[in-house]
């Protein structure tokens, strides 16, 4: 027979070692999201789409909002009909962009979906003045045959306009953005989820070392009796057993 | 089991609608920069310098293209033009050597922005004016203004985030609006007087008055002919800017037309060599209709600052019609 407090073990530890599982398994969840944000559910480092120019429509575009998908940077490659002919890539502030384009026919990015290019066609004027000849853009390329670009994240509302002559549209537009790895919530996941499985383990492991006896019952031998049905409850939970100072046969 | 396929199709629906989501971006809120930004405005200046040495060499005016505008096209058609018909080859102005850019915050087109520097072969620091219409025309250069003796340009408001711009008409907190200054200052010059109340003295109105008075001397008193005179706004505008101090800097076009009417059977009146080359007559017997651009910049002060002074000046004949 032990000397163990006569509350039973089972009783006032089972909550608290349920809750370091349950504190483990959270924890341990928590670390496969984590996992999975970083490989089956990983964000592509790049997103590509092709956007092929319209007859009629002498200008692919952008929206504010499909420019500044999050990432760093994107890369605008602008391909000519023909190889002979000038092409131009710019970007400009939206306002200033918007008034260039007035009603003029165009192929807007609007956003992407997996990879595909989200479109839109507004306006209806064949032809504007050649984009390489106006002051509206911040940044822009010209190039004989292809021209590319490559955009920073800036502040502001920003859009893209390639073109070749204002009146022919370009054979290919090619809108590359790199994105940005992860977010700011994988590395939490992987914090939060690690510490939690620690937590619980450590929980787990202090549940057990606390069914030893001793701690929280009487002093020893102040109360050396204990009723049956209590030592039956305690054969039913496999109790460390205590070094030999604290052991005693039960008196009858 | 109809409760689970249902609850597996929903399943298999919200998954599919988040994979075919439109992903876009936020863009930022707009940041407090000037409507043209100092990259851009450096490409204006290239642009423009490179219309000049191609137009200038060649005297010939279409190849300035659209890099120039109002003021500045109508001089510098009349320069080639007269030059061509003298057969006479001028140098394009040298690059600007920029000493600091003027740039007004975002507004509504027509756009100008200015640039203040030197240029060799100018003996006085110059002040460049650049004008854009609407976004679908590049900004060409509006004028090209020399500083008078002894001025400097005024502090601007805001120059990084970009000058605030005054309407034509606004002249709240200031001792007269723009366009008020502008119709006033015509007047004076018509007038011919170097003193009124509004304006302090100026060497630009002086030489004005001067060259209008001896002409007069020269052909009226001696019976030939008359000459009248007379300045107004122009209608290729002007732009105001608020300064530091809370007045304005005006930057503005007038028109000066300027008639010789040459009395019956008193002769004739020759014309100077430039002149006669842009009326293509040597002389005129009967009467000349000279007419002139100026471009005048004005220090406009705060209601009660004192009077509206005159920093920089051009003037620059652009058509002459004798018989």
């Amino acid at each position: 027979m032990t000397l163990l407090s006569p509350s039973t073990p089972r009783s006032r530890f089972a909550p608290a070692r349920l809750a370091a599982v349950a504190v483990a398994l959270v924890g341990a969840l928590l670390l496969l999201a984590a996992l999975a944000r970083v490989t089956v559910w990983a964000t592509p480092s790049h997103t590509v789409v092709r956007v092929a120019g319209q007859a009629g429509k002498p200008v692919v575009d952008t929206t504010a909002a499909a420019l500044a998908l999050d990432g760093p940077s994107v890369r605008v490659t602008v391909r000519a009909p023909d190889p002979g002919q000038n092409v131009f890539v710019g970007v400009g502030r939206a306002g200033d962009v918007e008034a260039y384009l007035g009603n003029a026919a165009r192929t807007e990015v609007t956003g992407v979906r997996g990879s595909d290019a989200v479109l839109a066609t507004p306006g209806s004027e064949t032809s504007l003045p050649e984009p390489g000849g106006v002051d509206v853009w911040a940044l822009a390329m010209t190039g004989r045959g292809s021209a590319t670009l490559v955009w920073p994240r800036a502040d502001g509302s920003w859009r893209l306009v390639a073109a070749v002559d204002g009146a022919t549209p370009p054979a290919e537009v090619v809108l590359d953005w790199q994105r940005e790895h992860g977010s700011a919530l994988t590395p939490a996941l992987f914090g939060v989820g690690g510490l939690l499985l620690v937590l619980g383990l450590v929980g787990i492991g202090a549940t057990r070392r606390r069914r030893s006896p001793v701690l929280g019952g009487p002093a020893p031998g102040t109360d050396l009796r204990h009723d049956d049905e209590a030592d039956d409850e305690d054969d039913d939970v496999p109790v460390e057993q205590t070094p030999a100072p604290f052991r005693s046969e039960r008196r009858s | 089991m109809r409760r689970r396929e249902f609850l597996g199709a929903g399943v298999v629906a919200a998954a599919l609608a988040a994979c075919s989501s439109v992903e876009t971006g936020t863009p930022t809120a707009e940041p407090a920069t000037p409507a043209v930004l100092p990259g851009q405005a450096r490409h204006v200046l290239e642009q423009v310098d490179a219309a000049l040495a191609r137009a200038v060499p060649a005297n010939n005016p279409r190849l300035l293209g659209t890099r120039l505008t109002g003021p500045a096209s109508r001089e510098w058609n009349a320069r080639l033009t007269v030059a061509a018909n003298r057969k006479q080859k001028l140098t394009a102005p040298s690059p600007l050597q920029v000493r600091r850019l003027i740039l007004p915050a975002v507004n509504p087109w027509p756009r100008w922005f200015m640039a203040a520097g030197t240029s060799s072969g100018e003996p006085t620091p110059v002040l460049r004016v650049f004008r854009s219409v609407t976004a679908r025309n590049p900004y060409g250069l509006w004028s090209e203004l020399s500083l008078l003796p002894g001025a400097s340009l005024p502090d601007l408001a805001s120059p990084l985030s970009g000058t605030p711009v005054l309407a034509p008409g606004d002249g709240k907190g200031l001792v007269a609006a723009p366009s008020a200054v502008v119709a006033s200052y015509a007047r004076a010059l018509t007038a011919g007087s170097t003193a009124t109340s509004q304006f302090a003295p100026d060497q630009f109105r002086q030489q004005v008055a001067g060259q209008t008075a001896a002409d007069r001397r020269k052909l009226g008193v001696a019976g030939i002919a008359s000459v009248s005179n007379q300045h107004r706004p122009s209608a290729d505008g002007l732009v105001a800017l608020r300064t530091q101090d809370g007045g304005a800097l005006v930057v503005a076009a007038l028109e000066q037309l300027y008639d010789v009417k040459v009395r019956a059977g008193s002769g004739v009146v020759s014309l100077d060599p430039d002149l006669a080359a842009l009326a293509r007559a040597s002389s005129v017997g009967r009467s000349l209709r000279r007419t002139s651009v100026e471009t005048v910049a004005f220090r406009v002060p705060p209601a009660g600052g004192g009077v509206v002074t005159v920093i920089a000046a051009a003037k620059a004949d652009v058509s002459a019609v004798g018989s």
